[in-house]
């Protein structure tokens, strides 16, 4: 079946870029707002906002891209399970990588403080 | 095409792959970058800062493409490595999420730096209003 090693990588990649731009679609609203309120210099919160895509992005294929590749004689289930091992380690990493990315932004909103913070 | 030149134009193809997302990756970040560096009170620094930028993203993620042995792991010769196709696409997929790896802690190096250059900016701008006042 190598038509299911092309199918596998198709889907991998859809899911991959789809949810790292969900996430970042759920992010960037309320974190322009607080970057805006808290970087003087309005490219600041152009280049967080923008770094933040193409970490999610990076990590996301970084993933996808090294994913499935199985023998021609796998069965459909094995590359079912291939996608899940794939998806799990994405996920992991889309977990780690917003951790130091909030870790950042944390330090950043405390060291700078909003600009209309009492 | 023979394995000796399907193995240099999988090498080259994917070369170029990795410059070009280390090349995106700099063009993305570009523009707010310079114009952060512009604000600093230092001119001189923002210079060097905005000439390391481009340098040090394309340098790290092709370090990330290089990184990559062909010889994997156990440790294969020549004619094996030439003759498996498959294993040659195999590494050269280890290389390019190799390269977005690289990319990934460029982008958290320089969120650090520019960080830095805000924070400056912001008690330069606040030691300015002290001594206006």
């Amino acid at each position: 079946m190598p038509a299911y090693n092309a199918a596998a990588f198709v889907f991998d990649l859809c899911i991959g870029i789809g949810v790292a731009l969900v996430v970042y679609a759920l992010l960037r609203g309320s974190l322009r707002k607080l970057l805006d309120r808290v970087i003087d210099v309005p490219e600041g919160t152009k280049f967080y906002l923008r770094a933040l895509v193409l970490i999610l992005l990076s990590v996301a294929l970084n993933k996808v891209i090294v994913g499935v590749h199985l023998k021609p004689d796998a069965h459909f289930m094995e590359y079912v399970w291939a996608v899940a091992s794939d998806m799990s380690g994405m996920f992991e990493n889309l977990f780690v990588v917003l951790l130091v990315y909030q870790g950042l932004i944390t330090v950043l909103v405390v060291v700078l403080k909003p600009k209309n913070a009492k | 095409m023979r394995n000796d030149q399907f193995l240099i134009a999988s090498y080259l193809v994917t070369g170029l792959l990795c410059l070009g997302l280390a090349v995106a990756a700099y063009l993305c970040l570009r523009r707010p970058v310079e114009q952060i560096f512009s604000a600093l009170p230092r001119q001189d620094w923002g210079k060097v800062l905005k000439k390391a930028f481009p340098a040090s993203t394309i340098l790290l993620a092709l370090s990330g493409l290089l990184s990559v042995s062909y010889y994997g792991c156990p440790k294969r010769n020549y004619n094996s490595i030439v003759s498996d196709h498959a294993y040659i696409i195999s590494v050269n997929r280890q290389q390019i999420a190799a390269t977005l790896s690289s990319i990934v802690v460029a982008v958290f190096v320089w969120a650090v730096i520019v960080f830095v250059n805000l924070w400056s900016i912001r008690r330069e701008q606040a030691k300015e209003a002290t001594n206006r006042n």
